[in-house]
């Protein structure tokens, strides 16, 4: 749950409180109003959002400051700066601080989740799935977003079988969807394919895209050293997914596809090409991490 | 067909039942071909049954008690943190009704023990949702921004149910895009400007909610908990259709052959590789319905009260979340948080910051069947095909509008809602202002093969500026006597309508001896008037009357009214209309069709053909009935003059 409150916090850029109905200036002018009359920490951090929302960082930064200074322990505005600073050192003093103060179970997870995001965004994966390790045993709710998170790391360090098994256990737990294509995806580049398979197939009968998951079942026939199946299937997928791209503004998630489709089928100068893409469009290499993979290999 | 218009009038009836023994009057959710949930609170612990059956007269099937949940504050155990504001020992109630028929009305009654707590009316009732992919039309209604309380609010609810009624066709479900309990989506925010509001229309029909910033002060979308989460049962297992989202943040189900997708725009990660947008690209895979609506609170094209070329969360969703919704082949997009109506033409690949025309525009027209004609698709869900986004942010709080956004084919400032129809193979889109006046039609037909090109240089509405120039003010000839001049004093009647006919009060002997006296102008809110009126949220329109007497000698033809008003008024002399400005049709509580504006000074409108109405020597009067275009207006004024050119 906390994790997740972390991740809202995060991506928030919301203009959560006060003065309902105004646009965005509006309530700024409103709250700067209120501060100059009477600042609380409370007021900086709704002016803090406001300035978020408009992608305004400069003045989000120094409203937290601000708050923080009146009230060092106010949760709301730590979590925000601490988001803003990303791998900032200036984050870290911060988190310690509310280590220190977290009491309740919640906040304690929360605290240890805003340090392996932060170790995470440093490159120090180790640490960050350490950090994870700990979290496991006092996540306070049933969300997935810490397994995921987990399992990214895992697999970035070259370790898709505890991946595969996080996972596993996450959709026991959860049934999430997006947790059991996450699992079906790390149980193949765990080379794992008899659990997974099943499932492919259903999918595949049932879908109206079936792309995802023809490059799936592709990357199943690769690993049971299938060629002639896999290349089927990936030149299926490439014909489905071409109307799917709009080609001056495309759908960035089809593109990783399309060029995890030319990696798995070796033609490595078009998945460069669409690697490439990606990489100008300012996508998280998250988005196109088995693209990267399968390059790499 | 008969018989349900006949239900629908008679359930309209009894729409004011409100039953005391709820704190929360019983609404339905989560509607499948084979269920419904029944969800109701009360003050403090009942013996709850529910009795069900096709027929209002014989209910003959009850709801197991394990299917009924009994949550309460402060649970026991404090496993289930529901309506933690709500007051200590308020039980909410969640029943169940399974093994229905598809497509079918079902009436229900609500029981403590063997006490029946709702009437035996036709409105306690419900119909089950079609069978997935079946061919049938629905008729939906999409509303946001709404949640004051105020009277805007309740009009444009009443313009709906008005309409629909009219028409002899009660709405199938109902979206609301957000911001539906202002200020921060609390309980007892919820309950009264919700649950009260809509109650009518709640206790049978299913409001599919998606969570607004406001709501998102206390609740949050990752964890479901809070209020909103505790108002709306929303599918978590595909328990309506779709894949199963996991939460209740985000969601899809299926009517027919229509797939709606619900998102949470506000508080959740809205990049690709998010959990939600993960989410959707499976969900899209996945889908064969022949259509798709999308809903969410933050709209991507948006130049309303929120700019979406300045903000995160509406570039986001602009970046991140349209192009996975577009190459999955959406038809519409509906969205609020901009307290405004817009509606765009047919675009696709409209992603970039700021947004721009070129190159995104496939069909510039109006798409109104009556007009440039219906926007064309291809048969069912075709990528990349165009699409019609839609703010309908003006469901009750104040509009505002900043600019105009280049793919926007409509942009009405003006309290109102949506309703769309989809039948055959095409969807019919209508924006319904709180007079009951429709202000957009547009719609969009799905057959065949169709292939777009973007058009190189699109229609484009005219640029707005916040202080643009109206069309000259008509201006007051030189040399006139005033007849009645700037602040004379007035008899005025404001708060209520004049007894007798519509036009009875404005005749020369009409008894005004219990109206009040003072002096012009009247209004409030903009500093420009002297009899200071207590009308915001209160009432609009305001009745004036004064007389007058006319020189022997008068050139009638050359009497002329000068008036600063804000924003319509009808103007009669001798009880006879003489002029009407920014009022449509009708008079008095009646009247209908308003236009906004703003007092800039006075007017001038001469009088023409009142020759045979004036007597001159004698005594006349002006009578004017000032009419405010809403109640949550910010300012209203009415000062008039009377001249005569010499």
């Amino acid at each position: 749950m906390l994790c997740s409150r972390l991740l809202s916090l995060s991506l928030l850029f919301a203009p959560v409180l006060a003065l309902a109905h105004n646009d965005i200036s509006g309530t700024i002018k409103a709250l700067t109003a209120k501060i100059k009359a009477k600042p609380t920490a409370d007021l900086y951090y709704q002016r803090a959002t406001e300035f978020r929302a408009l992608q305004q960082k400069v003045h989000a930064i120094e409203d937290l400051e601000s708050a923080l200074k009146i009230e060092p322990q106010n949760r709301q505005a730590l979590v925000a700066l601490v988001q803003i600073y990303g791998s900032d050192k200036r984050a870290l003093p911060l988190i310690s601080r509310y280590q220190e103060f977290a009491k309740n179970k919640e906040d304690k997870f929360e605290a240890r989740y805003l340090l392996a995001n932060y170790k995470a965004k440093l490159g120090l994966l180790e640490q960050a799935s350490s950090q994870c390790d700990t979290l496991h045993l006092i996540r306070p709710s049933e969300d997935p977003a810490l397994d995921l998170f987990h399992a990214g790391l895992l697999l970035k360090l070259q370790r898709p079988n505890e991946a595969t098994a996080i996972l596993k256990k996450s959709l026991t737990r959860t049934k999430s969807i997006v947790v059991r294509n996450n699992w079906i995806d790390a149980a193949l580049t765990a080379g794992q394919t008899k659990a997974v398979l099943p499932i492919i197939q259903e999918e595949l009968n049932s879908s109206r895209f079936r792309s995802s998951w023809l490059i799936r079942r592709a990357r199943a026939s690769l690993i049971l050293k299938k060629k002639v199946a896999a290349l089927t299937d990936l030149r299926a997928a490439l014909i489905e997914i071409g109307p799917r791209i709009n080609p001056e503004r495309p759908d960035f998630t089809l593109i990783a596809d399309r060029g995890l489709i030319h990696a798995l089928m070796e033609n490595k100068t078009r998945a460069k090409h669409d690697l490439e893409i990606l990489k100008k469009s300012g996508y998280s290499p998250d988005a196109y991490r088995l693209l990267s993979s399968a390059l790499a290999e | 067909m008969k018989s349900l218009i006949v239900l629908f009038l008679s359930s309209l009836v009894v729409s004011a039942a409100i039953v005391e023994e709820f704190s929360r009057q019983p609404y339905v959710q989560l509607a499948t071909a084979k269920s419904m949930r029944v969800v109701w609170r009360t003050r403090t612990k009942m013996e709850p049954r529910v009795i069900f059956g096709t027929a209002v007269d014989r209910l003959s099937l009850e709801v197991p008690a394990a299917q009924i949940i009994v949550r309460k504050h402060p649970s026991i155990d404090d496993i289930n943190p529901i309506f933690k504001d709500a007051p200590v020992d308020t039980h909410q109630f969640e029943a169940a009704i399974t093994g229905l028929k598809p497509l079918t009305n079902y009436y229900y009654a609500i029981y403590d023990g063997d006490e029946r707590l709702t009437p035996a009316d036709t409105s306690y009732r419900f119909k089950t949702n079609p069978v997935p992919g079946s061919d049938t039309p629905v008729y939906f209604w999409v509303v946001g921004d709404s949640g004051t309380g105020g009277k805007a609010q309740a009009q444009v609810h009443t313009s709906m149910v008005e309409h629909t009624a009219k028409n002899g066709r009660p709405i199938d479900l109902y979206l609301h895009v957000g911001d539906m309990a202002y200020g921060s989506g609390t309980n007892k925010e919820f309950s009264d400007r919700f649950f009260k509001m809509y109650e009518p229309t709640l206790r049978n029909t299913v409001c599919w909610g998606s969570m607004g910033n406001h709501e998102g002060r206390t609740s949050k979308g990752a964890t479901g908990i809070g209020p909103f989460y505790d108002a709306f049962i929303s599918p978590t297992k595909a328990e309506a259709g779709g894949l199963p989202s996991g939460k209740e943040a985000f969601y899809s189900f299926d009517w027919g052959k229509v797939h709606f997708i619900c998102l949470d725009s506000h508080d959740l990660d809205r990049r690709p590789t998010g959990e939600m947008a993960q989410w959707l690209k499976a969900d899209l895979e996945k889908t064969k319905a022949d259509f798709l609506i999308a809903f969410f609170h933050h709209p991507p094209y948006t130049k309303g009260s929120h700019d979406s070329d300045r903000e995160g969360q509406l570039v986001e969703m602009r970046e991140h979340i349209m192009p996975i919704l577009e190459s999955g082949g959406v038809d519409l997009v509906f969205t609020g948080h901009s307290h405004i109506y817009e509606r765009s033409m047919l675009i696709d690949g409209a992603y970039q910051t700021p947004s721009v025309a070129k190159g995104v525009i496939l069909d510039d027209g109006d798409g109104d069947p009556a007009g440039d004609g219906a926007y064309r698709k291809s048969e069912g869900l075709k990528p990349n095909n165009g699409h019609v986004s839609i703010v309908t942010g003006h469901g009750g709080t104040g509009n505002r509008r900043s600019g105009t956004h280049p793919l926007m084919r409509r942009i009405i400032l003006d309290h109102g809602s949506c309703l769309i129809t989809i039948a055959d193979h095409t969807i019919k889109g209508e924006m319904l202002n709180s007079n009951g006046v429709i202000r957009d039609s547009f719609a969009i037909t799905k057959s065949g093969e169709v292939s777009h090109t973007a058009i190189e240089n699109p229609w484009q509405a005219e640029p707005w500026q916040k202080d643009q120039k109206k069309p000259a003010t008509p201006v007051a000839p030189r040399n006139t006597d005033a007849i009645i001049n700037k602040n004379e004093t007035w008899s005025y009647l404001a708060g209520s309508h004049p007894s007798g006919n519509a036009t009875d009060w404005a005749a020369p002997d009409f008894d005004t001896s219990d109206w009040k006296t003072g002096k012009a102008g009247f209004g409030y809110g903009d500093n420009d008037d002297t009899a200071e009126l207590n009308m915001r949220g209160k009432f609009t329109t305001i009745y004036i009357r004064k007389k007058f007497e006319l020189p022997q000698d008068a050139n009638l033809e050359k009497l002329g009214l000068h008036v600063s008003y804000d924003d319509a008024f009808i103007a009669y002399l001798n009880g006879h209309e003489v002029h009407r400005q920014g009022v449509d049709k009708k008079q008095g509580k009646e009247a209908d069709g308003f236009t906004d504006h703003e007092a800039k000074g006075f007017e001038y409108f001469p009088l023409k053909g009142v020759s045979k109405i004036l007597k001159p020597g004698e005594k006349n009067v002006l009578a004017i009935e000032g009419h405010n275009v809403n109640i949550d207006s910010s300012d209203f004024t009415l000062h008039p003059r009377l001249l005569l050119k010499k």
